[in-house]
């Protein structure tokens, strides 16, 4: 048999992930650190030197779209979250019950996120058209006082972005909680079931903290969709009405390109990446965690 | 990764060899963002007199003016410029022609004749420093608003000339039961129709001081306050699904006979001409109050410093195409938009086109839109306070004219 040597086999490792690593630290940490030093200067359309210290953080936290941004960011969390959580765990647990037809089930929970976001976006826009979608369905088949404004109601529009992305995002946390689920040793369903447990305490007790990973696995996704929130916003109210559905990806995207200020949108995008970092790496951690826990 | 790698090796290789192979050919890249159907016509106008003079046009059509100008933009610091590229009339390209990445077209516009050749107005916002950066291409007029021809003689209006005609006719509209008002809920048409309101309501001397000057007195000034009046009781008349809404989806509510008005610049002609509509039996254009004249806007093509010696021929070639009047004028044509070009025939434009090319060459009767005077930090600041304005719930009339007038000091 051939062996190869501990040596030998660590250089080879060693070798195949240096490019990589150079990619990663050039281009990944490297345009990181650059964005964060020019969210320190004057630059306008093009990056420039002029040290402008924090001028660009306080006109940046004195400009009203940026905290409805940020407000809107958290608000989406902390319905989005939970509720893609719960919707997708229902799901799994039901196909993981054995039912008929699994697969095309499966198909169909997972087919929302196959398509793009401006798509998910477009059609929930018309959807919601106080003109021309449901609310005129309702209206033609009798219900003449129908109405459902919430797209065009400065109030309520963040709420038909986060109908939207967990329409979206549910099935693919499904999945991914299903092969968690799938995971679950049957013995222990076998006890559950002599013990005479209750099916909602089993799971919130016995399953739900033995799929940790896989939990973890969904929460670090679906946290990437909230700080990368773009495109669906930019589909459905194109951040409106007036700015009452920002998010701050757009607010950065908006003043990086359109509005020539570089500074101000690189110091929005550095203190986004501080607060992706605030919250993913404790979720990393726990997941790292759990991981080495269970072996 | 690694088969990529090669992929992309092999093709830049077989780019180079395809571009020494045919180094006789005057190749032009031209950045832009005319994808709409009247405006690929017009595109394909000039690229026929480029081909005619011997170039090879290489078209790169971009959708969405923000999306051509970073793409040009990238590529011009990059090291790599088209050779023409297109911006809005104004501040835009400043800071580009400031990092010495422009081509100085002085020269040129002399040999050329630009000065006789073009409205004052339009040459001087590509001059900096007395030398001549940008080539106007199109000209259009921002503050126009459109109606429903059969609605107005349905509910006995004639064109509303002043605001108070204007309410008037709304309110018979929306008495008969329809839609009286669908304008475009996207911020920058909201923006557009703002200016369209100062500048009928407050008038050219307030217009000029905030948009000219960035008077912010002039903002806190009562004249400005009437316009803002008149601008919040305009967007109580619009209809509920107006937020978001694209500018053609809110014309087409008017082409349709769906509602009575709409606001919106000269490009909305097109849309009406696109769906065999005819000026005057059925539809209607005016500027409301119009002695105080016409916001002129339109589009310039920049020149990036060229990078050797066929880049320059190609773009003596475009210049001269694009400066070429009759060119010019079966462009506009073609595009929809105003001749810019003194001379041109103005026999085959559609009325409301011809009435706004009277405005245009009138120095007294045009005056230049903020996109042509603010940088676009400043056009965003604005613009934000005008959405925010203009939504329901939104900011207070007081609180409005505090965040523009804070709004002209952004940067």
């Amino acid at each position: 048999m051939f062996v190869r040597s501990p040596s030998s086999s660590r250089l080879q490792a060693t070798l195949t992930l240096v490019p990589v690593a150079f990619v990663v630290l050039s281009v990944y940490v490297g345009g990181v650190l650059w964005a964060a030093g020019i969210s320190f200067t004057r630059s306008s359309m093009l990056p420039n030197y002029r040290f402008a210290g924090l001028t660009q953080y306080i006109n940046l936290f004195a400009n009203a779209r940026w905290q409805v941004s940020l407000g809107n960011m958290v608000l989406f969390a902390s319905i989005f979250i939970p509720v893609t959580l719960l919707i997708g765990y229902s799901m799994a647990a039901m196909i993981n019950r054995g039912v008929r037809g699994e697969n095309a089930l499966r198909t169909i929970y997972l087919y929302p996120f196959a398509m793009s976001f401006i798509v998910t976006g477009l059609v929930w826009r018309w959807l919601l058209d106080p003109n021309f979608g449901i609310a005129d369905v309702a209206r033609k088949l009798g219900f003449e006082n129908a109405s459902f404004d919430w797209i065009v109601n400065a109030d309520m529009a963040i709420f038909t972005i986060i109908i939207a992305a967990v329409w979206h995002s549910a099935g693919l946390v499904m999945v991914v909680l299903l092969a968690g689920l799938r995971g679950v040793d049957d013995d222990l369903w076998k006890a559950i079931r002599i013990e005479g447990i209750p099916a909602w305490k089993a799971h919130l007790y016995i399953i739900v903290p033995s799929i940790g990973t896989s939990i973890a696995t969904a929460l670090v996704l679906m946290s990437l969709t909230v700080v990368r929130l773009f495109d669906v916003v930019v589909a459905m109210t194109g951040g409106g009405p007036g700015i009452a559905t920002d998010v701050p990806a757009k607010f950065i995207i908006d003043h990086m390109f359109e509005r020539q200020q570089v500074g101000l949108a690189s110091a929005a995008a550095t203190t986004l990446l501080l607060l992706v970092l605030a919250v993913a790496v404790p979720l990393l951690i726990l997941k790292n965690h759990r991981k080495g826990g269970a072996r | 990764m690694i088969s990529k790698l090669l992929l992309a090796a092999t093709t830049a290789t077989a780019l180079c060899i395809a571009a020494s192979a045919s180094a006789q050919e005057v190749k032009g890249e031209v950045i832009h963002q005319w994808t709409s159907a009247a405006e690929s016509a017009g595109v394909k106008v000039l690229a026929q007199k480029f081909t005619e003079l011997g170039g090879t046009w290489v078209d790169n059509a971009i959708s969405g003016g923000p999306n051509a100008r970073s793409t040009a933009v990238n590529r011009v610091v990059g090291g790599n410029p088209p050779a023409a590229m297109l911006f809005n009339t104004g501040a835009q390209f400043v800071e580009l022609q400031t990092n010495a990445l422009l081509r100085d077209l002085t020269a040129t516009a002399k040999a050329d004749n630009w000065q006789n050749k073009m409205p004052a107005a339009l040459l001087n916002s590509g001059i900096v420093d007395g030398e001549i950066w940008a080539l106007p291409i199109s000209g259009n007029g921002a503050n126009w608003f459109w109606f429903n021809k059969p609605i107005l003689d349905k509910i006995g209006v004639a064109k509303p000339k002043t605001w108070d005609e204007v309410f008037a006719a709304l309110d018979k509209a929306k008495a008969a039961g329809l839609t009286p008002f669908t304008p475009s809920g996207e911020p920058r048409w909201q923006r557009l129709m703002f200016n369209a309101v100062v500048l009928g309501v407050a008038g050219r001397d307030t217009y000029d001081a905030v948009i000219y000057k960035r008077d912010a007195s002039a903002v806190r000034g009562e004249k400005f306050k009437a316009a803002v009046k008149v601008f919040e009781k305009l967007r109580d008349y619009a209809d509920a699904g107006t937020p978001g809404r694209s500018w053609p989806d809110s014309t087409n509510l008017v082409i349709s006979g769906k509602a009575l008005m709409t606001q919106g610049g000269t490009w909305l002609n097109g849309a009406f001409a696109a769906a065999g509509k005819t000026a005057g039996t059925d539809y209607e254009c005016a500027i409301i109050n119009p002695d105080q004249g016409m916001v002129i806007s339109g589009d310039v093509f920049l020149f990036p410093e060229p990078k050797n010696a066929a880049m320059t021929r190609a773009q003596d070639l475009l210049l001269k195409a694009f400066a070429d009047v009759p060119t010019q004028t079966a462009f506009a044509v073609a595009n929809g938009t105003i001749p810019i070009l003194k001379g041109a025939d103005t026999s085959k434009l559609n009325p409301c086109i011809a009435e706004a090319s009277r405005f245009f060459n009138d120095p007294k009767l045009s005056t230049g839109s903020d996109q042509m005077m603010f940088t676009p930090a400043i056009v965003g600041a604005v613009e934000d306070a005008i959405t925010r304005f203009s939504t329901k719930g939104g900011l207070t009339a007081e609180q409005f004219i505090e965040a523009y007038a804070k709004g002209l000091s952004a940067s």
